[in-house]
């Protein structure tokens, strides 16, 4: 009894309701931008690493900050792809791979960098920065990697706000996260330059201290968003694409079930898969007729709330034994063995 | 927005204030300006050359010996094995390390080297106007005993080496090395074995230090090549 919204083919071609898609073409063409902008950025770092801790650190945030980008492409590319026999809920989930990847990315790198700053802390290492031949001038290498921070930092913070309102209208957790990690690049690179200019002025722990920090901004961008990934991947409840608070989608489905007089009790599961909403709607009817038509009424029904509710089963049983959002157990509707049908 | 604002007055702050940028954490740069140096030398010809523990020659120790100048320092030499005068410089004991070091040196780690002076290649020499074939077959290539070119020639070419004491006894024939001697020995650069860029070693992290150092050595490739085309005769 599942239903589908109709569309040309047998598949829902595209996840986005029309609207939207002009939204996921410029969405698509900022995260391209980014992608080329931060691999001028990484390159341009590298090339005038040195030894400054700080510097590493900031260099290994602009590299992973490749990675989401990277996986809002892809997935882009991947989402509408039709089911097939092997995948047949479709590769809407490609999204949630996506995201596992790069959370774990982060946290991992910012555990690293944490480490190896904190050790060279504590054995007192101290960055040398030399001098660097640029046009035949002898420049302190440390103003070339300021110079060079700023230019991967600024317009990242650009970036960064116009994908943040994209997201906003897509929904979109990737995109989001990118968004997020975006804006806060000039916390990293201002941290980066205040360590520079610490060695500058003969501050040697200055670099480490600086590096300590990002690399802390780091951890919990990792760790906020591996959380979030591991609960998508549990089928947790909805969350808004920023993570603050529930999605309001079950709370309206459950009004809409309580308003049709048919329906004795009902309950409603829903889990994400990537960008959208799939799941079960659990109805215990009070009277049998047309039963079919009415759970296939309804189905579409729900299916136009919202466009994030990509499918949704409707099954009539006798008994509801999904535990209600609020966390308590349901007093059973009918005093019947829990059997469902159909 | 105000945050990059701080930033960016932070910058001018420290460009502008009276202070050198970079600064030394341990002030080595002011305590030799007029002072001491105190530099670790160990035997590397043409590098430095020692006779019982006192430099007499080689690029390094008159590269030094005119930066101490420029300084108005007075040296103290200190001769040792690299682990021992790096270790000594690690804890702040010397000022300078030199002795042939490289950019590849696994010290690279415990001392800041200064970025590369000059550059040096390893070089199969061959008889000027002489056509011998690429890979070397069946060329028999004399190089210095016990050295790494000795090894090069076996595994980068298809020659047959001929180990020898002295490379100057074998004057006009195919011989492995330095690309600054191959004027005396009457030969002319054929196949390149290896690079090498050469460098110094200051302490970690005095910047003042490693930057004064690095603006005396750039620019002066030229001079330092002439050098070691003397210093290098064997």
């Amino acid at each position: 009894m599942t239903d589908r919204r109709e569309t040309e083919g047998p598949f829902r071609r595209f996840e986005l309701p029309e609207e939207l898609l002009p939204e996921q073409r410029k969405a698509v063409r900022l995260e391209w931008l980014t992608l080329v902008y931060m691999l001028s950025a990484v390159v341009l770092l590298a090339l005038t690493l040195g030894q400054s801790q700080a510097m590493k650190a900031a260099w290994i945030e602009d590299l992973l900050s490749l990675l989401p980008p990277a996986a809002f492409l892809i997935a882009s590319a991947m989402r509408t792809r039709d089911p097939s026999a092997k995948f047949p809920w479709g590769f809407h989930r490609s999204v949630s791979v996506a995201y596992v990847f790069a959370a774990l990315a982060l946290l991992v790198m910012g555990a690293y960098v944490f480490f190896d700053s904190a050790f060279k802390l504590v054995t007192a290492e101290r960055p040398p920065i030399g001098v660097i031949q640029l046009f035949g001038e002898e420049i302190w290498l440390g103003w070339v990697m300021i110079g060079a921070l700023v230019y991967s930092g600024l317009p990242a913070v650009f970036l960064g706000r116009a994908k943040l309102k994209l997201a906003d209208e897509l929904h979109d957790k990737v995109l989001y996260a990118d968004a997020q990690m975006n804006k806060a690049d000039w916390m990293t690179v201002s941290a980066a330059i205040v360590g520079i200019l610490g060695i500058g002025v003969g501050l040697w722990w200055a670099d480490a201290v600086a590096a300590i920090f990002i690399s802390l901004d780091i951890l919990h961008d990792g760790w906020k968003n591996m959380r979030a990934s591991v609960h998508d991947l549990m089928d947790a409840r909805p969350r808004r694409h920023d993570a603050r608070e529930f999605h309001p989608i079950v709370d309206r489905i459950e009004d809409e079930l309580r308003k049709l007089d048919w329906i004795e009790d009902g309950a409603v599961r829903l889990r994400e898969e990537g960008h959208v909403f799939t799941g079960e709607v659990l109805v215990v009817p009070r009277e049998d007729d047309h039963l079919v038509d009415r759970l296939e009424e309804l189905a579409h029904h729900l299916l136009s709330l919202e466009w994030k509710v990509y499918d949704i089963v409707v099954v009539p049983v006798r008994e509801i034994d999904i535990p209600s959002r609020d966390g308590r157990p349901r007093s059973s509707a009918v005093g019947e063995e829990p059997a469902r049908s159909p | 927005m105000r945050a990059a604002v701080c930033i960016a007055l932070a910058v001018v702050a420290v460009a502008a204030c009276a202070c050198r940028i970079p600064e030394d954490p341990d002030g080595t740069l002011d305590r030799v300006e007029g002072g001491v140096m105190r530099v670790g030398i160990t035997e590397s010809d043409p590098w430095v050359e020692l006779e019982g523990g006192v430099p007499t020659g080689g690029v390094e120790v008159r590269l030094v010996r005119r930066f101490a100048r420029d300084l108005g320092a007075r040296i103290e030499w200190v001769d040792g094995s690299e682990e021992e005068l790096v270790d000594a410089l690690k804890e702040g004991s010397l000022d300078l390390v030199i002795g042939g070091l490289t950019s590849k040196s696994r010290w690279k780690k415990d001392a800041a080297f200064t970025r590369p002076y000059v550059e040096t290649t390893t070089v199969v020499g061959v008889p000027a106007g002489s056509s011998l074939p690429d890979d070397l077959d069946g060329v028999t290539v004399a190089a210095e005993l016990g050295t790494e070119a000795e090894a090069l020639v076996d595994a980068k070419t298809d020659a047959d080496v001929r180990p020898v004491r002295d490379l100057g006894r074998a004057h006009g024939e195919p011989a492995a090395a330095h690309d600054y001697v191959l004027d005396d020995l009457g030969l002319a650069a054929g196949t390149e074995l290896k690079e090498d860029k050469h460098v110094m070693a200051a302490r970690l992290g005095e910047n003042a230090f490693l930057v004064r150092l690095e603006r005396f050595l750039l620019g002066r490739s030229e001079e330092i090549e002439r050098m070691l085309r003397k210093e290098g005769r064997p």
